[in-house]
């Protein structure tokens, strides 16, 4: 091939030759004839030098597994090549140490970063909601667009229309959250909290202390003479700890599993229980039974920091109160104050902490009188009668109305419900009450059935009965928070309180009409019935109401809500659907980001500055940006700032002025022209490393460290963290359990104790003053309970989509199926099946495993509705949305009634059956991204 | 630069052994420039005017006839056009853009591409700006870093060998290897568009370069 240049044409738009013009927009060049430029001979030249690294950062990955792992993050030209584990932990007293700690999800994220489906620019839809037609826009495109549209309604129908939803990939960065949280105060938007929304919400702990965190570090399952693993799975879902249960064992520790299924962690169990779906609440109370009837319980304990001993009114099931001794109680309404029957005075006498706080619940409870039973010797058991102003009532005990209860569930009476043998469970039982510390270890799958908060109310009965709560190496273990004061202060600092949080189960019960769904699956007369006592709620005032609201607009950021929201397809049409505007803020690509109508670019795990507190490790871990954010992406807080900047100047452009709001009862004003200067303080923000700072500093227990010494040393360890329980005030975790029953100040509940008995007017008209087995709602003619659960391969549908972990699975979504269940519809392993019921369908991978048993499936949460074929997942059977149980709407009780992050109804998340049957290829509508991309 | 030694080279020693005058190398250059400019995204560069400025730069090349035509309907279309049509393909999508501008993901990601690239800038001095080093498989980076090994091929005042060499072995192991089948993808998402046309005008354009650059090299005589 011959190649000779036209000289005059090439002279037109060149310089000569010798002149060749270097013109470079991304790159720039090392001086020609640098000496230190080798010779090229061949591509091996490229490979003789050593590979160096210009830096290594600390950081770590800012999503919900509880990990929190210190990695070294390793950066050469701009660009994260690979992640290595920082094993420089310590343990706590003689229990083995954290670390190293991290997983394969970890593992893969230098190179997920990069993939595929990240978000790299501002994007605005150009066709059909969910279409997936986009263009890139600029970012003073979209805060201003979007700005316009927060304003047209903030001005004129309120900014509480507008929501900003977050999830656990928010909730878990201090900074991110508080920046998310002061944003909202300022702009009047609703947050609806995603705790209760997501079904996570112990609303059954929460009863029973008054409070919602029981966790402690994890290095205490080491200290467990006996662990029962129940509604958890570790192995796949805890990996950098769970190597705690297997130390535990080897020192001799029973473990014992409790899963419907087959799980990876009871394969490394002593023993598994496996009961039928949805009857855990009858084998717990089938285990009260048992430590009662057998004596196996700690009488001095539930005698001091139980409700067990206090006295109940025989003839309406009511605790025997001051209102009813005295006229000075009935007229001061002394609900509060609660009565013992004294073995040494044989009389009645005020239960010691009861009856002193102005405020039945809350923390002002804690800070009067003591649980300290000094010479009184309440009695257990026993009948007397007592004079009240309505004459002579017989009264006994909450414990024998527990044993009572618990009688009625004995083991062999259960077994027809839970399909356990009666020797087992006693055995099991045995196990557990015979040695001390004894732990129940427990995830958030309690919470997602209807009547989970009983489970957790029996599963309290059995630790607290044999003395272990509050106890090194005992108790409930769900999680713990870190106090939030410094994210709270900094929301509001120089501002006051002026945000709206809501609880999202009923926020979603009133715009996505669930009252309709419940009575399209559950029949009518439950929809009125659950209805009338929601309506009650509100117009007692016990939970706020928001059906006046209207829902217009919505920002989401840190959640991918449209995939994983209990009844999602009557969500989806009745409430998301309708939305004026969907604003989302990810990092990544996913179903919610599909149905925007404008896609902000997040900042990805190693690319932002922020600081992680999970109470499961005794450390402050630092997300130090290594690189920065790819494409056009920014932080969470960098986005809100340019949110904020684009409201101010546009409501100064439109000649906006302050308008007035209200929130709970007090008076707003909401000058949207300042928004910029309020959310950075006037400038003295100036960056998320600042807000890490602020909160760093602000909040209790955390070593006052500089932003720069975190992100230099990657890990620093939290004050007063020796032992494995959070038991000191001055740690960052909540340490009231054992601060009560260490110093006996009274819970913040109503009767200042742990309380098991609770007999407000809709507990007992349900019968639910104590816990009790309820059957799992089912859809007629739809056999099979769907279970679901934490996956091993990914954080909720955080890396859901990478390919090496799809590698490691099936590639594409599975459900598991009983061999017998799989046989009867004539489907074999690996064929398609629709799963399906009256709330909707999809498509999945049939995993035929003898681990489930017949008449449930099972399905790894996570999947995105994009990796499936039609588009649906999970969620589309997810029919139990509308099922707000109505004694988690109790209020006028004392600790009951609406306390965001602590009393809401949890969303339900069970309590519905399918079918599946094999799929014909003809059937699928496309294939799923995954498979399409391998 | 020191010259190497044959010890050190494994595989056959390659030479010059046909004609590359520096005007060559520099119509050469001036023509990687203005592919890259084709493929930048016009919301990162003005395009237009970029293109516009590089007018002839294919002119004098015998392969470049199909791009001059594309620059030139580049330069003169409607901007707003040209950023939608280019996001739409290449930056934005559903499920990532349906057609990543990015040889690691138009190749699956597989281990050492990016590394091999960046051995490639960092071997010749060619360093990324801090905004787009994420990048250094885009497209548009990697045809700007082919403008400038012809540049100091151009220059002649250096180990000319190197460069030469390098453009060659870059096409093979990268370009080559991707950018037919980007030029495939393109097409099956966007037949007949605009982009279509430029990423299947560049598949070509860079084969043609090959072929003529592999005329021009050899092994080295005894
Ligand atoms: S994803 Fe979580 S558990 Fe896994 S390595 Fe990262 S921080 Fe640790």
């Amino acid at each position: 091939m011959s190649f000779t240049t036209d000289r005059r044409r090439f002279a037109q738009g060149l310089a000569a030759a010798s002149g060749a013009a270097l013109s470079m927009r991304y790159g720039v060049a090392a001086a020609a004839g640098d000496a230190a430029t080798p010779a090229y001979r061949s591509f091996e030249d490229l490979l003789r030098n050593k590979w160096t690294w210009d830096r290594v950062a600390r950081g770590t990955h800012g999503t919900n597994c509880a990990g929190t792992c210190a990695f070294n993050v390793y950066i050469r030209n701009g660009i994260v090549w690979r992640e290595e584990q920082q094993g420089m932990y310590a343990p706590s007293g003689d229990a083995p140490d954290y670390g190293p700690r991290g997983c394969q999800k970890g593992l893969r994220h230098a190179k997920y970063m990069y993939g595929p489906q990240r978000i790299l620019y501002p994007m605005k839809r150009v066709g059909g909601r969910g279409e997936g037609r986009w263009e890139r826009i600029s970012w003073e495109q979209a805060t201003t667009e979007i700005a316009d549209r927060f304003l047209d309604l903030a001005t004129t129908e309120g900014p509480q229309c507008v929501t900003y939803g977050s999830g656990t990939q928010m909730s878990v960065k201090l900074a991110s959250s508080a920046g998310l949280f002061r944003f909202a105060n300022i702009t009047g938007v609703t947050v609806p909290e995603f705790y209760s929304g997501v079904g996570d919400l112990p609303t059954g702990v929460y009863m029973t202390l008054g409070q919602v965190y029981t966790g402690d570090v994890m290095a205490a399952v080491y200290k467990a003479r006996c662990v029962l693993v129940w509604m958890s799975n570790p192995a796949a879902t805890r990996i950098p700890d769970a190597h705690f249960f297997w130390e535990a064992r080897y020192n001799g520790t029973k473990l014992v599993a409790i899963s419907p299924e087959f799980t990876p962690t009871a394969m490394h169990c002593n023993h598994w229980l496996n009961p039928k779906p949805g009857t855990d609440t009858a084998l717990a109370m089938s285990m009260v039974h048992v430590i009662l009837d057998e004596g196996l319980y700690d009488a001095a304990y539930i005698r001091e920091q139980t409700d067990l001993p206090l006295l109940v009114r025989l003839d309406n099931g009511e605790f025997l109160r001051e209102e009813d001794l005295t006229l000075v109680g009935r007229l001061a309404v002394r609900e509060n104050v609660y009565y013992l029957w004294d073995e040494a005075t044989g009389g009645i006498v005020q239960a010691p902490g009861t009856g002193l706080a102005e405020k039945p619940a809350g923390r002002e409870r804690r800070r009067h009188g003591s649980l300290d039973l000094g010479a009184i010797r309440p009695a257990l058991e026993g009948r007397w009668t007592v004079e009240t102003l309505d004459g002579p009532v017989e009264v006994t005990t909450v414990f024998a109305r527990l044993v009572e209860r618990a009688a009625a569930h004995a083991p062999e009476k259960m077994q027809p419900v839970t399909g356990l043998a009666p020797a087992v469970v006693r055995k099991v039982a045995r196990m557990f009450a015979a040695v001390k510390p004894a732990m129940i270890y427990t995830g958030y799958a309690a919470c997602k059935w209807q009547h989970g908060d009983m489970l957790q109310r029996a599963m309290l009965l059995m630790v607290s009965l044999t003395g272990n709560v509050g106890v090194e190496g005992g108790g409930l273990q769900f999680g713990n928070a870190p106090r939030t004061r410094g994210v709270a202060g900094f929301a509001m600092a120089d501002i006051g309180p002026a945000m709206r949080m809501v609880s999202s189960t009923t926020w979603d019960y009133d715009h996505g009409d669930f009252r309709a769904l419940n009575e399209r699956i559950y029949g009518r007369e439950l929809a009125d019935t659950y209805d009338r006592y929601y309506r009650a709620s509100l117009r007692e005032d016990w939970f706020p109401d928001y059906s006046d609201r209207g829902w217009k607009m919505a920002f989401f950021a840190g959640e991918n809500a449209a995939s994983w929201r209990a009844g999602n397809n009557q969500w989806r049409k009745e409430a998301f659907d309708r939305l004026r505007t969907i604003v989302v803020l990810a990092p990544d690509m996913g179903v919610t980001a599909l149905h925007a109508d404008y896609v902000l670019p997040i900042a990805h795990h190693y690319e932002r500055a922020d600081v992680m507190l999970q109470s499961r490790i005794p450390y402050v871990q630092v997300l130090d940006a290594a690189v920065p954010p790819l494409g056009e992406s920014v932080d969470d807080w960098e986005a809100n700032r340019r949110l904020a900047e684009a409201i101010s100047r546009r409501a100064r452009e439109r000649g906006l002025g302050a308008v007035r709001d209200e929130v709970d009862g007090r008076s707003v004003r909401r000058d949207y022209a300042r928004t910029l200067d309020w959310y950075t303080m006037g400038g003295r923000i100036r960056s998320a490393k600042d807000v890490v700072q602020y909160v760093l500093n602000t909040t209790p227990g955390v070593p006052k460290v500089s932003f720069a010494e975190l992100a230099s040393r990657g890990i620093v360890r939290v004050d007063h963290s020796d032992s494995t329980l959070w038991e000191h005030a001055g740690s960052p975790y909540h340490n009231d359990v054992v601060e009560s029953v260490r110093n006996k100040r009274p819970y913040e509940t109503f009767t200042g104790r742990q309380q098991f008995y609770i007999d407000h007017e809709w507990f007992l008209e349900f019968d639910e003053a104590l816990p009790a087995h309820r059957d799992p709602l089912r859809i007629d003619g739809f056999p099979l309970q769907m279970l679901m659960g934490h996956a091993r391969h990914s954080i909720h549908s955080m890396w859901r989509d990478d390919p090496l972990l799809l590698s490691l699975q099936r590639g594409e979504p599975d459900v598991y199926v009983n061999p017998g269940d799989a046989k009867a519809r004539g489907v074999a392993d690996g064929d398609l099946v629709r799963v399906f019921n009256p709330g909707g369908e999809f498509y999945a991978l049939a995993h035929v495993s003898a681990g489930i048993q017949p008449g449930m499936i099972f399905s790894y949460h996570g999947w995105d509705p994009m990796q499936h074929r039609t588009r649906n997942n999970f969620s589309a059977v997810v029919t139990s949305a509308g099922l707000i149980k109505p004694t988690t709407m109790a209020g006028d009780y004392g600790h009951l009634g609406y306390r965001a992050l602590a009393f809401a109804p949890n969303q339900t998340y069970r309590d519905f059956t399918c079918n599946f049957e094999r799929a014909a290829d003809q059937q699928l509508g496309r294939r799923p991204a995954a498979q399409a991309s391998a | 630069m020191s010259a190497p030694t044959d010890a050190a080279a494994p595989g056959p020693v390659r030479a010059i052994v046909a004609p590359r005058p520096a005007d060559v190398a520099a119509a050469r250059c001036a023509a990687w420039g203005a592919c890259s400019d084709l493929v930048a995204s016009p919301h990162d560069v003005d395009v237009r005017a970029a293109l516009a400025a590089r007018l002839g730069s294919f002119d004098a090349l015998p392969h470049g006839a199909g791009l001059a035509a594309l620059a030139e309907e580049l330069a003169r279309a409607d901007e707003a056009r040209l950023r939608a049509e280019y996001s739409g393909l290449f930056e934005v999508g559903s499920e990532g853009p349906p057609v990543p501008i990015r040889e690691d993901l138009q190749t699956g990601q597989l281990a050492g591409t990016r590394e091999d690239i960046v051995r490639f800038y960092d071997f010749f001095g060619y360093r990324l700006d801090d905004r787009f080093a994420w990048a250094p498989d885009h497209l548009s980076v990697e045809l700007e870093f082919v403008h400038f090994l012809c540049y100091r091929e151009a220059q002649q005042d250096d180990d000319v060998l190197s460069y030469v060499l390098a453009q060659l072995d870059f096409a093979e192991r990268h370009l080559l290897r991707w950018v037919p089948a980007l030029a495939g993808a393109t097409a099956t998402h966007a037949a007949g568009s605009l982009y279509a046309r430029v990423v299947a005008g560049l598949a070509d354009f860079i084969r043609a370069d090959h072929a003529w650059q592999q005329s021009t090299v050899g092994p080295a005589g005894p």
